[in-house]
């Protein structure tokens, strides 16, 4: 146990404290930054002109036809901004369900009855949007009524959602969106980690060195302290991600710009629009750590099978493949509304990893199946770790030049037949 | 002590060791010789653990070797096995700690042999930016830092000049006389006969020497005889028992079969002009692990 602890730290050490690792990160960091506070930037040169404005239509059917209630309205609504964010819609000759369609067109109030007692139809786009219309209503009621009397008819989008997924098309939309966006950084980690992965052990091998660590740790428990090690990083650099997204965050927060209440809005959103995003973001991260643990586990033997570099480059193409194929299906195939298909690969281990925490994102797959998935993920992963961990332990200390499968061949009848 | 019992070796039908027997006691150098391919890193493999014999066993002090008791053996392989990207102090402490050693100890022993060696100027450079040499020294000191019971050097003198050769030498004659099991291969025989009590000779697995370097020598009825005389080589040739005479700068060097033809070669000699020499030595390793290899050569 002390070797293995050794091991890890040892691994993490080296992967952790090297240049490469602080200097990329430091780039990465500065770029995340950039990326959130891009809008801030641009609109420091931009024309208030270019400016998206949110429109505003509000329908006044009351007796007391001459006081100028939007124009109040609206002087509320723009109190809080040094420029006006918030006009008048140019057409008043909508029918009421197409406000959902209308580009830019934020806010709807339809008022009816006496300004004393209104009754108001609030339509707004958000949660954000609604609590702070809503929040300026009162202010104006409150000083023209000295008191804050309304009648007020929250109006909700239309559901139609397809039969089954309990999600309407506009949200899946708008889920599809964010889970593309979460997964890209998964992917691009999990590539990353079983590159080094790799690298590292054959690295050890190539040079020999593996020979001297073999013969003093198990090959076993150089295996697992090579993908713990691994998950470490993974877990190390999501956090330094995250953070790094929190600072651009805070920054943007900071400015005042323009995007705090976008990126705030955009959040928001995403927790009104998907009320289960816990479970979304709990799925993502167990399928995540799960998968790096198979992509990893896969990615060590093919290094132990492996004798050079070059080998290891040709040996893991078809790992890079599974991955990219299981990215592009967890992207593509809901895009192209191929439910079925994207079911039947968040049953397949291979792609489980990528594709299920989509298709339970996008309502395709229940909480029930995903359970089943992480079950059946776990069990194919633990049965994959006890095959291949004697296949390792042979090869790692082997360097057969012949052919890749009949390398492997060999590998595994060796590992079955004798050894230690 | 190291016992090494009726070792094989199996690849499904290919045996790589076959009925492989010797040990060694505490103190004791022992030589695995061979040519390229006999079997010697399998060997040592099986001694150190990494690969499990089809049948027979190897017992240190009694125990198997494996990794509870890994840390009191040192194991230098046949090529080098450095990560050469870490500096001589960073792969130190790394193989140091493998052996459970703590990093203070390792510090002091790692200065005391750098300064040994006189390559204490090269602690902080990576690996790769050494000679070959001194990477061989390196290796050399991975394999000793945990001052082992047991030492497993495969073919330690490979690559190095003769002044090193000689520092190794006499570093592990320090190590036998502390105690030390060592066991090692070399092709360079002089070296195995200079300082091994005890070898054993494979050939395609198998052993085909087996035993103290004195009495090997004692049962190779070969024998060597320089002549620096007037003598024909032709007549020599002739003489019974003699299957070599060869001509060299101190003279003519004739190979006989056994002693018992000895008399015969001095009776032909004594009939000769200006004899300043007639000298009978034994065979060297060298000539024995020709002889023996070649002829289990012939026999295969």
């Amino acid at each position: 146990m002390k070797k293995f602890k050794f091991l890890v730290f040892h691994g993490l050490k080296r992967r952790l404290l090297k240049k490469s690792f602080i200097i990329t990160n430091v780039i990465l960091g500065l770029v995340i930054v950039a990326l959130i506070n891009i809008p801030a930037i641009i609109s420091v040169f931009d024309s208030d002109e270019d400016a998206v404005k949110s429109t505003v239509i509000i329908i006044y059917e009351t007796t007391d036809e001459n006081y100028p209630l939007e124009e109040t309205l609206l002087h509320y609504f723009n109190r809080a901004f040094e420029e006006d964010q918030y006009v008048v819609h140019p057409s008043l000759l909508i029918a009421n369900e197409d406000f959902w369609d209308i580009e830019h067109l934020e806010v709807m109030l339809i008022f009816t009855g006496d300004l004393n007692q209104p009754n108001i139809d609030v339509y707004t786009k958000g949660q954000t949007s609604r609590n702070f219309i809503l929040s300026n209503i009162q202010s104006f009621l409150n000083d023209y009524q000295g008191i804050q009397y309304a009648n007020y008819s929250f109006i909700e989008p239309p559901t139609t959602g397809e039969p089954g997924t309990g999600i309407d098309p506009e949200t899946r939309m708008f889920v599809e969106a964010i889970i593309t966006v979460l997964m890209l950084p998964v992917f691009i980690l999990i590539i990353l980690t079983t590159q080094f992965l790799g690298v590292d052990i054959i690295e050890e091998k190539s040079t020999k060195a593996i020979e001297t660590i073999i013969s003093s740790v198990p090959a076993k428990m150089h295996f697992l302290s090579k993908i713990i090690v691994n998950i470490g990083f993974l877990i190390a650099q999501s956090g330094v991600l995250l953070v790094f997204g929190v600072i651009g965050f805070l920054i943007s927060l900071f400015l005042q710009s323009g995007l705090n209440i976008d990126a705030m809005s955009l959040l928001a959103e995403f927790a009104e629009r998907v009320p289960n995003w816990p479970g979304i973001i709990t799925t993502l991260v167990l399928f995540m750590v799960l998968g790096t643990l198979f992509y990893l586990t896969l990615a060590a033997v093919v290094a132990a099978i492996a004798t050079t570099q070059e080998d290891y480059q040709q040996f893991q193409a078809p790992l890079i493949f599974t991955l990219l194929g299981g990215f592009y299906i967890g992207i593509f195939l809901p895009i192209m509304g191929l439910d079925s298909a994207i079911r039947v690969f968040a049953y397949i281990p291979l792609f489980s990893p990528l594709v299920a925490p989509v298709a339970f994102a996008t309502g395709v797959i229940s909480g029930i199946e995903v359970m089943v998935i992480f079950a059946l993920l776990m069990v194919f992963i633990v049965l994959f770790m006890y095959l291949v961990s004697p296949v390792y332990r042979v090869a790692i200390l082997s360097y057969e030049e012949t052919k890749f499968f009949k390398r492997i061949a060999f590998y595994v009848k060796k590992a079955f037949s004798s050894g230690k | 002590m190291l016992e090494v019992n009726n070792v094989e070796l199996r690849y499904g039908d290919f045996i790589a060791v076959h009925a492989l027997n010797f040990s060694i006691q505490p103190g004791e150098i022992f030589g695995l010789l061979g040519t390229n391919g006999a079997g010697k890193t399998t060997t040592f493999r099986v001694i150190m653990g990494l690969l499990e014999p089809s049948k027979g066993s190897v017992r240190y002090f009694g125990e198997k070797v494996g990794y509870h008791n890994v840390d009191e053996i040192g194991y230098m392989i046949e090529e080098r096995s450095l990560l050469t990207k870490l500096t001589v102090k960073e792969l130190l402490l790394y193989f140091g700690q493998l052996k459970s050693m703590s990093k203070p100890l390792i510090l002091e022993r790692m200065e005391y042999w750098l300064k040994y060696f006189e390559i204490s100027d090269y602690k902080d450079k990576k690996i790769k930016e050494l000679s070959k040499g001194n990477q061989q020294k390196i290796q050399f000191l991975s394999a000793i830092i945990n001052e082992p019971k047991l030492l497993v050097l495969d073919e330690p003198f490979s690559g190095l000049d003769p002044i090193n050769t000689e520092l190794f030498v006499k570093v592990i004659r320090e190590f036998q006389e502390k105690g030390t099991m060592i066991v090692f291969s070399s092709h360079q025989l002089d070296h195995v006969e200079s300082f091994c009590e005890k070898i054993v000779v494979l050939e395609k697995g198998k052993a085909i020497i087996d035993g103290y370097i004195k009495k090997v020598k004692d049962d190779f009825e070969k024998l060597t005889i320089n002549i620096d005389a007037d003598v024909n080589a032709d007549e020599l040739r002739a003489l019974p028992g003699v299957y070599l005479v060869k001509a060299n700068t101190n003279g003519i060097q004739v190979k006989v079969e056994s002693k018992e033809y000895i008399q015969g070669v001095f009776d032909y000699v004594k009939t000769c002009q200006n004899i300043m020499r007639f000298e009978v030595e034994q065979a060297s390793l060298s000539e024995i692990f020709v002889s023996k290899v070649g002829g289990a050569r012939e026999k295969v």
